[in-house]
């Protein structure tokens, strides 16, 4: 068993939560998740041995030294959270082994429910994604060159409106984007748009992207 | 083949001209009664491959002859060739015990120790012998030891003393297993041109399809069995090639070419059964089932096969009758009760089975048990009915399928009644099999347009029946059958719903971040992936400040251009990491410093997927 296994349920809890996770998740002896949706979180709950919310990852730390330890997060643990990050580190630093299990992330659920496609002579040839905090954060770091990607698991409605506010300034006027929620999906100019919690945005870059061509 | 045997025709190399030496030896021996004559008759057919006749002339030299080292030595050699390790190891302690100074059965010993996996215990065997033979096995040896660079840099120091093709080609396994792909093709060629033996075609067609060369490949194995006319294992190679390949029709003739060469081969019938039944027909299946449980009554392992077969044809009493009767043993009893019940819509009653097979499982197929203990629980539980169900599900599933699925995928599949695959997995198909739709597997015609397949599929399609396209990882991630699918759903008003899956993209990400090389950087929340062509176009977009994956499909020119860019926006002695191989292999990545990247990248396959980490 190992000592600690990180897992991401996906963007959508449970529908994107991948067989292999909730395997790994249901033979670790605790699991502690920050998920903050109800449903989802009852959900796992029925596959977990013990479910707990944790206080800090140093608190998820000091439980792996004993082994059987998971953290299960939103979306994928690299995209977005914090504390499968700082527990990965703590990890490292401890010398605790661990693994990372690959998840959905927002890239690959928004893909599937836009029907958009990377690669090939038929899709994006390139794509970027973003945590909304770190648009807000630095507002440079995202190009409207690229289709954008933005994402949050909890972002109250006042962060989104700044970091959209901030975002359609950059892109031509009335550029629209689609919103994937909880509740469903809308398409309207970026400015516009009403995400909240577990809302993934997928933003069309300001001009075509040109299509692949090479030889073989 | 198996590794006794891939090591021992090694040794052998089977000499230019292949079999006709074999042949000319053998038509020596005809018509004489003699132990030595015997002896020679019972090499050459156990190297043309007619390993039972091959016996046959060994027991009769041997009740002529019992104190031969030869006589014992080279019916151990048949015993390897054909995977039978406890009894080669037998005959060949014998040998040795006869003449402790003849190197050959010493040499053998010391291959079928290393087949058996006993590493320390081949290296002493190997210590005194002096023949040239023994580098291939030692470097074969450091290659099971995980030490691949350094039997390859020993048989390197005796290709340069002696050349030959057999050490040619063992270099190539060990640079293969270094994941040197290109300096595997290179010996081979070197390893066909000096001895353009069966075995060394054959290596040289497996290390082509793996590059994707998939009609050279079958070049090599069609030469092969012109060389080994009477072996089927250049046509069953073929007919996997073409599997891979997903030509089912010509897969299939391959192995019917396998088969007629061993028709009465239980094995053989059990390997053609298996092609039936991932083509879905069910009646040859069983036809060939039959046949392989008359010819080996004994083995649990066809009853087990043929019982299967016959659950997936709807037969459930017929299974359930004979498994009271106590027909497979635990753990496949219980393994295919629980099979038989998930199929019929019993669910819960089907963990129970699934996890008690589990318990008396070890390794893969505990795991497989378990797992399908995990999907029957899953799909037991109540699900919120949708309003109305799309026509058509397009599903991946992930890079370790089918574990990688997702719960709205297994729910999707729970509710069609056709499922379409271009797996060619017998492990994706079994599972599919859980469901209660008819699985189909999507053929490829050769020299048809892409779009071909996705027009076969769609005019199958039956208003009021819900079918599902089941592919591997993403499907929208380099899927062009996927877009073409959904092309022609929005082209004829046929409703749909994508599902998505695990990608290159998050496993390259999350095996290289915990690699040591990788460091403690992770850069801010965010990502850019890329096709490589378009990003030596538009460099500017590289950011290195962020976590970046990159599709390697490109020529070794755009590579080339692609790692100047790298190494003109990162420091030369950053790590950067490859995913090689999207296939379904086991996942790992593999590190390069950033100054190093153009040579790694060029030895990777087309496949590569490469992560960078962000920019200190």
């Amino acid at each position: 068993m190992d000592k600690l296994l990180i897992c991401g349920l996906g963007v959508r809890v449970p529908e994107e939560t991948t067989l292999e996770t909730l395997q790994a998740l249901a033979d670790c002896r605790v699991v502690y998740s920050d998920l903050d949706d109800k449903k989802g979180r009852a959900w796992l709950a029925g596959y977990c041995k013990d479910l707990k919310m944790p206080a800090s990852a140093g608190m998820i730390l000091k439980d792996a030294a004993k082994g059987g330890v998971g953290l299960a997060v939103w979306g994928n643990p690299q995209s977005s959270s914090r504390l499968a990050r700082d527990v990965e580190l703590g990890a490292q630093k401890a010398g605790v082994a661990y693994r990372v299990l690959g998840a959905i992330s927002p890239i690959g659920s928004v893909f599937a429910r836009s029907v958009s496609f990377l690669g090939g002579d038929y899709g994006y040839q390139g794509i970027q994604s973003f945590d909304v905090q770190t648009v807000l954060d630095d507002a440079k770091a995202a190009t409207v060159d690229l289709p954008l990607v933005l994402y949050a698991e909890r972002a109250k409605p006042a962060l989104w409106k700044k970091a959209l506010e901030a975002l359609a300034k950059t892109y031509p006027a009335g550029h629209t984007a689609r919103l994937y929620a909880p509740e469903g999906e809308t398409e309207a100019a970026l400015a516009s748009l009403k995400p909240g919690d577990r809302c993934v945005l997928l933003i069309p870059p300001a001009k075509p992207l040109t299509p692949r061509r090479t030889k073989w | 083949m198996n590794e006794g045997r891939g090591y021992l025709i090694c040794l052998i190399g089977l000499p230019p001209g292949g079999s006709a030496e074999w042949t000319a030896s053998l038509a020596a021996a005809k018509g004489k009664k003699d132990a030595a004559a015997l002896r020679a008759a019972g090499r050459a057919l156990s190297l043309l491959g007619r390993g039972d006749e091959a016996l046959a002339a060994f027991e009769k030299s041997l009740a002529l002859d019992a104190v031969s080292h030869e006589g014992w030595a080279w019916r151990g050699e048949a015993h390897l060739l054909a995977g039978r390790g406890e009894e080669a190891r037998r005959d060949l302690d014998k040998a040795v015990s006869l003449s402790k100074d003849w190197p050959w059965a010493r040499l053998l010993r010391a291959v079928c120790l290393l087949t058996g996996g006993d590493t320390d215990a081949a290296q002493q065997e190997l210590a005194s012998l002096k023949v040239p033979e023994a580098v291939i096995v030692a470097a074969l040896l450091e290659g099971q030891r995980g030490e691949a660079a350094k039997g390859a840099d020993a048989a390197t120091v005796e290709l340069a003393k002696r050349p030959s093709g057999p050490l040619f080609a063992v270099r190539a396994l060990l640079r293969l297993g270094l994941g040197d792909l290109p300096g595997c093709l290179a010996d081979l060629n070197e390893a066909a041109a000096l001895e353009p033996s069966a075995w060394i075609l054959m290596q040289r067609a497996d290390a082509l399809n793996r590059s994707g060369f998939y009609r050279e490949a079958l070049k090599d194995s069609d030469a092969a069995a012109k060389i080994l006319p009477e072996s089927p294992e250049p046509h069953l190679q073929a007919a996997n090639i073409y599997f891979d390949q997903a030509f089912y029709p010509e897969a299939l003739e391959a192995m019917e070419q396998a088969h007629a060469r061993r028709p009465d081969d239980a094995s053989m019938l059990s390997r053609r059964a298996r092609f039936h039944l991932l083509l879905g027909r069910f009646e040859e299946s069983e036809a060939g089932l039959d046949r392989a449980c008359a010819l080996a009554p004994d083995s649990a392992q066809l009853r087990f096969e043929r019982l299967n077969v016959i659950a997936l044809r709807g037969r459930y009493a017929e299974v359930l009758k004979e498994l009271k009767k106590g027909a497979l043993q635990p753990p496949f009893d219980s393994y295919l009760t629980g099979y038989v019940l998930c199929r019929k819509g019993d669910r819960a009653g089907a963990v129970k089975h699934f996890l008690l097979a589990a318990e008396r499982a070890d390794g893969g197929f505990a795991e497989r048990c378990r797992f399908y203990a995990l999907v029957c629980r899953v799909l037991s539980k109540p699900e919120k009915k949708p309003a109305s169900r799309p026509q058509f599900y397009l599903c991946g599933v992930g890079i370790h399928h089918p574990y990688q699925i997702t719960v709205e995928i297994l729910r999707a599949l729970d509710a069609c009644e056709v499922l379409y695959n271009n797996l060619g997995d017998p492990q994706v198909s079994e599972f599919l099999g859980l469901f209660r739709a008819e699985v189909r597997a999507v053929t490829r015609v050769d020299n048809e347009p892409a779009m071909g397949r996705v027009k076969r599929i769609l005019a199958g399609l039956q208003r009021g029946k819900t079918s599902g396209f089941v592919t591997r990882i993403h499907p929208f991630i380099y899927r062009r059958i996927a877009n073409d699918l959904v092309t022609q759903c929005d082209a004829k008003k046929i409703s749909y719903q994508a599902f998505g899956a695990v990608s290159l993209t998050e496993v390259a990400w999350s095996l290289a971040a915990i690699e040591p090389e990788h460091g403690t950087e992770r850069g801010p929340f965010a990502s850019r992936v890329f096709d490589l062509v378009h990003l030596i176009k538009n460099p500017g977009q590289l950011e290195a400040s962020q976590p970046t994956i990159v599709y390697a499909i490109a020529n070794d020119e755009d590579r080339r251009t692609f790692s100047a860019l790298v190494k003109s926006s990162y420091a030369p002695d950053r790590s950067v990491f490859f995913l090689a191989g999207s296939g379904d292999r086991e996942q790992q990545v593999v590190s390069a410093k950033v100054k190093d990247i153009e040579e790694k990248l060029l030895s990777l396959d087309l496949g590569t997927v490469m992560y960078l980490p962000p920019r200190q």
